[in-house]
């Protein structure tokens, strides 16, 4: 699993999970400051949205403070939070998504090639997330959640599969469509470059 | 390994992705096959570009907001469960046959009105979302967002969900009075009511149309913008 954004090793942040279990709240907002990049990353790159994320994260730090009795501490505390982070993403595009459509203004399913110039260009979560919607606007959310946590999160295929719940080769046949669908809308500015008019 | 095999597999070359076997077979097919090497090289390239998305950390903007927010919420959440249990001697009072007959009786009128309630009020908010698509036509929830006073937003301070609820109601401002619809503010409620009611200081709150009044005089203070509630709700 991705490491930048937590100096807490896993031992540690067990440690403070079962300190956090006995009513220690100093535990707890250790653990939290400790993993909430970590959360919030996860639920930037699946929403391609700052605010939406924050609140996403939030919820997800209230559920786990609500359910700490339930945290095995033979399985990694991380990998917990992407499950409850994961599920929370999930249910929050539903919700936009449906409000959009409500609207009439929705701008999430844009399937337009993508110029491979604008990914080496993103300096900023603003461009990031641009990039992030565009290439995976149109995918359905499990795809989304498996090539999220394994393209952009780093997780292992073994972790994806505990996160989501899924199968190994679940993972693998939804990973597999992500990517050629990404393919797809990249690839038409590449023959541009191989092949100008 | 045939073409279709292997236009399955191609996509799948990050490490612990193919097992031993499935890599060998399918570079044995590529030395052989010019489309899918052809493709191979487009899915390399690819990789190329999910890794240097990949290597963009999001950036998250004051930390220490986002964990006092989360600290916060925790704290409400420990609140109310602390609060909400009920003392166990209390049910030796429905220790008896017939009291346990009334109680049962009360606790099945409660729940049936409790989904009669739900039910209504969602069909209010279906309705409402309806009329407001009519109503705005293109317009965006951007746009929506200037149809009220900023200070609103320090009342919503998280959920955006909440805030847009708002923010569609505010669309009806007329004379310096906002016109907030009934349905609307119990969803919004919903959604964020620990946050808002931290906001107003307001220490415990209960959903549905016998708080709204005093959520009205609530947001009218900390708006300083006259409230009222729609009459055709």
């Amino acid at each position: 699993m991705n490491p930048r954004s937590t100096r807490v090793s896993d031992k540690e942040i067990v440690n403070l999970m079962n300190a956090a279990c006995r009513g220690d709240s100093s535990a707890f907002a250790a653990v939290v400051r400790a993993t909430q990049g970590l959360a919030f990353s996860l639920a930037f790159r699946f929403l391609s949205d700052e605010e939406d994320a924050k609140d996403v994260v939030q919820e997800a730090f209230v559920n786990v403070w609500k359910h700490l009795a339930d945290f095995d501490p033979s399985k990694k505390f991380t990998t917990w939070l992407y499950a409850i982070v994961s599920n929370l993403s999930v249910d929050s595009l539903r919700s936009r998504k449906r409000r959009r459509t409500l609207l009439a203004a929705g701008s999430e399913n844009r399937t337009d090639p993508i110029d491979p110039a604008d990914i080496e260009s993103i300096h900023a979560n603003a461009e990031l997330a641009a990039i992030i919607r565009r290439l995976t606007g149109d995918l359905p959310p499990t795809q989304k959640l498996v090539f999220t946590l394994r393209d952009l999160q780093d997780c292992s295929i073994a972790e994806v599969a505990e996160v989501t719940g899924l199968s190994v080769g679940s993972v693998k046949t939804n990973l597999h469509l992500a990517r050629k669908r990404m393919k797809e809308l990249l690839t038409p500015y590449e023959h541009m470059k191989e092949h100008p008019a | 390994m045939n073409c279709h095999e292997s236009r399955e597999l191609i996509f799948l070359m990050r490490e612990g992705e193919l097992t031993a076997d499935e890599s060998g077979r399918l570079r044995n097919h590529l030395r052989t096959c010019a489309e899918c090497t052809a493709l191979q090289t487009e899915a390399v390239q690819l990789m190329k570009h999910l890794n240097r998305i990949r290597s963009v950390e999001p950036a998250l903007s004051d930390p220490e907001t986002l964990t006092s927010e989360i600290l916060s919420a925790a704290a409400l959440e420990q609140q109310k469960r602390s609060h909400s249990g009920f003392p166990k001697n209390i049910l030796n009072v429905f220790s008896t046959r017939p009291l346990r007959l009334v109680y049962s009786t009360f606790v099945l009128g409660a729940a049936a009105l409790f989904v009669i309630q739900q039910l209504e009020t969602a069909q209010s908010v279906d309705s409402l979302e309806r009329r407001m698509m009519i109503r705005q036509g293109g317009r965006t929830g951007i746009q929506m967002e200037y149809a009220v006073p900023a200070n609103i937003m320090n009342v919503f301070p998280r959920s955006r969900e909440a805030q847009s609820y708002l923010y569609d109601t505010g669309a009806q401002q007329k004379n310096g009075t906002i016109v907030l619809n009934a349905g609307t503010i119990a969803r919004a409620m919903d959604l964020v009511g620990d946050v808002v009611f931290r906001s107003l200081n307001i220490p415990s709150y209960e959903t549905g149309r016998k708080s709204l009044e005093t959520i009205m005089e609530q947001l009218q203070q900390a708006t300083r913008v006259r409230v009222t509630i729609n009459p055709k709700e």
